[in-house]
Formats: structure tokens, C-alpha cells, sequence
């Protein structure tokens, strides 16, 4: 969604550094290894975060074919989760509680045998359910060095930045009213005085 | 300063840019002449909101067919509430773009574009991605005019004071005839 229908809606971004000499064969090897690794039901993780094809969110095998178009580099950034359904969760524990106690002759758990149980409660749900998947359209315009981010969702934003430095080793500095004046091909003195505005005062208000 | 610092201690200038758009758009009647000859028209339409800072508690939301234009809206100017938040309305010759912009992160969304024709998947990215490209040049292009302006020596007369008398001109409007708007304030 996004960088071909539907709304357009985006989180604008600019890369601080150089792109290497051989980018296009260096990123789609990056991309490749930082694929999304799909969550199983062993994993302590519960959410795990990585590229995919942005025109198909379960094509996790990366090429150059798939991610570059022209001057623009497009992948998707999947985030999956496994959520298990409140209700469906709290009648297990209950049950596996009510086992624990039994068997231990104990009347109550510890903290720690709480979080052991709902680990174990958690963990064999999995088996019972898919993790939740969600892809965001990603589109870098080399030439530029400006990045679309269809989501402005502070977590989704988090994801990206760690996922985008350790890929790339480049930096996202997110669009403001600075960094875009900053890309404006100011002359320096306005530059500078930009730096040193504050805000003006209408009215002087109460 | 870093850049970290710029960037937060700079925020207020989207809202001041947002004022001058908003000011300049109706003493121009919405049309811009920009630095390379090339015109737009812009209006503010549908929806602003207007508070004293992010961290403000009480805010005024406007709506309406053109809610800037009503008393409410030079009302919260003159109380010091700057626009965090409107909705845009550019026109370029056959191409009309309609979009919010959120001026604390200089960022525009929802954006509706010029209806899109090529159906191949290709094509229809690099359409959106023009169209996209062009809506976002044109905005920075009005916030360099805006910026060389807050800059200059011409700023206090042509950009706070002009504003101040604008705004402290009370029930006057662009002409345009309005909707009431309906009015939601966010209570302390």
C-alpha cells in the first residue's frame, strides 16, 4: 500500500552520507541478508522487524529486480508480532494455573513462576495462531537522498531507523522545518541566520 | 547548536510559515507567483487548528468550507495560538492537489493527487512519484520565499505586523461567502 494505491500519507526522511561506489550490488546484498526471518513458535522474540518485496509482502527473497526502479530503491519494511487473543490467553493461564498449583500444593504463584507460566502459556498458544504481519512502503530516491516512509507511526518509525542504519550505515534524519530549510540551497548568511531565529511574537499576547 | 537541537528548537517556523501562507494567500486572493516566474493558486480549506505550542492544552479546531477565514480564526491568532495544522488546497495549472500539513514536522498527508491514468504498475509509481515530487516542490518553494522574507530586515513590517493588523481587523474575510464552522475545543 501506498507507493502504488491507495492513500498518501507519508513520514519524509533525508540519508546523512555518501552512497557507496557499487550501492546497487552492496544494497541489494544488505537488503538480502536483513530480509524478515519469519517468527516461529520457538523464538523468544514476539516481534521481529525486516525488509520484503514491496510488492508482495510474503516474497521475502530479495533481488536488485525487486528493489530497484530506475533511480528509486522501493523494498518494505514487515513487522510481525504474535498477538495472542486476551480472552484466549487469560482461559489458559487460568487452567495451567490451577494445574501448577495443584501439582506443587502451593496456594499462590511467585512473581517469577507467574511470568515462567505465562511465558509457557504464551509460547504454546503460538501453535494456535499466525503472527500478525504488517508491511510499509518504503521509496529512497538516490539521486535526491530523500526516503518515503508510508507510516508516521512513532514505533513503525523506530523500527525503521534501526533497521535502515544497520543496513545501509546510513543515517535518516527525519523532515522538520530545519532540516528541510537546510536543503533549501539557502545562501549561507540565511543559513546561518535561521540558526539563530526565535519565534516571532504576534500580539503580544497574554 | 547540533542538529538535534536545531531541529526541536526550530519547529515554530512551520507554524509561522503556515501564518504566512495563510495571511499571504488572502491578500494575494490564493495566487502565488513563485521565484521562477510559475503560478499556483492556494487556498486554506476544510480544516485548522490552532494552538499555543505542543504542549499546549487548549487548542481551536476549525471546520468548515473555509474555516481560516472566520472570525474564530483571527480570534485564536490574536490570543497567540499559531496553526499546527491545515488543510491545503494548491492548484497548478491543470494539476489540483488537496492535503493536510502538520507544521511542526513539515509534513503533508492524505494527500490527493491529480487522478492517476497509467494502469501498468511501473508507470503508475513513477506518476504518483512526479506528482508527489511536484506537491512537495511547490511547498518548498513557497517556504524559501517564506524563509528569505523571516530573514530579512523586511520581516517585522511585512511579516508580524501585517499579521497583527490582518488579524486584529475583526469579521473581515477573504470575500468568500463560509459555512459557520463547526467550532471543537479541546478543554484544559
Amino acid at each position: 500500500m501506498g507507493l502504488l494505491q491507495g492513500s498518501i500519507s507519508y513520514a519524509r526522511f533525508f540519508v546523512r552520507g555518501d552512497l557507496p561506489d557499487n550501492h546497487f550490488d552492496s544494497f541489494t546484498e544488505a537488503l538480502r541478508l536483513r530480509a524478515l526471518r519469519p517468527l516461529t513458535v520457538d523464538d523468544e522474540d514476539d516481534l521481529r522487524a525486516g525488509w520484503c518485496n514491496v510488492a508482495n509482502p510474503a516474497d521475502l527473497e530479495l533481488d536488485a529486480e525487486k528493489l530497484f526502479l530506475d533511480s528509486y530503491l522501493n523494498v518494505g519494511l514487515r513487522i510481525d508480532r504474535w498477538v495472542i487473543p486476551g480472552p484466549l490467553f487469560k482461559a489458559h493461564f487460568g487452567e495451567a494455573e490451577r494445574a501448577y498449583l495443584l501439582k506443587r500444593k502451593k496456594e499462590r504463584l511467585s512473581k517469577r513462576e507467574k511470568e515462567e507460566l505465562k511465558k509457557e502459556v504464551s509460547r504454546r498458544l503460538r501453535n494456535h495462531v499466525v503472527p500478525v504481519s504488517k508491511a510499509i512502503d518504503l521509496s529512497w530516491h538516490l539521486d535526491t537522498g530523500i526516503v518515503r516512509f508510508w507510516s508516521s507511526a512513532a514505533s513503525a518509525i523506530e523500527h525503521l531507523e534501526v533497521l535502515f542504519q544497520d543496513t545501509f550505515h546510513l543515517e535518516l534524519v527525519p523532515e522538520s522545518p530545519y532540516t528541510t530549510a537546510a536543503r533549501l540551497d539557502l545562501p549561507e548568511s540565511v543559513l546561518t541566520a535561521i540558526q539563530m531565529l526565535q519565534p516571532a511574537v504576534y500580539h503580544n499576547a497574554a | 547548536m547540533d542538529l538535534a537541537h536545531l531541529i526541536e528548537g526550530k519547529r515554530f517556523l512551520g507554524r509561522e510559515f503556515l501564518v504566512w501562507l495563510w495571511y499571504e494567500s488572502e491578500q494575494r486572493d490564493g495566487r502565488f507567483v513563485l521565484g521562477d516566474g510559475s503560478v499556483l493558486d492556494l487556498a486554506l480549506e476544510g480544516a485548522i487548528t490552532l494552538d499555543a505550542g505542543p504542549k499546549a492544552k487548549e487548542q481551536s479546531k476549525l471546520r468548515g468550507m473555509a474555516p481560516s477565514a472566520t472570525p474564530e480564526a483571527r480570534e485564536a491568532l490574536r490570543q497567540g495560538k499559531l496553526p499546527a495544522f491545515a488543510k491545503l488546497r494548491v492548484e497548478r495549472g491543470e494539476n489540483v492537489f488537496s492535503f493536510a500539513f502538520s507544521a511542526d514536522r513539515f509534513a503533508l498527508s492524505g494527500i490527493r493527487i491529480p487522478a492517476v491514468v497509467k494502469d501498468e504498475s511501473e508507470e503508475r509509481f513513477f506518476e504518483r512519484m512526479v506528482l508527489l515530487e511536484q506537491i512537495e516542490g511547490l511547498i518548498t518553494a513557497l517556504y524559501r520565499e517564506f524563509l528569505l522574507l523571516r530573514t530579512s530586515d523586511a520581516w517585522q513590517t511585512q511579516g508580524v505586523t501585517a499579521v497583527e493588523r490582518w488579524s486584529g481587523d475583526e469579521g473581515q474575510s477573504s470575500g468568500r461567502v463560509t459555512e459557520p464552522p463547526r467550532r471543537k475545543r479541546a478543554a484544559a
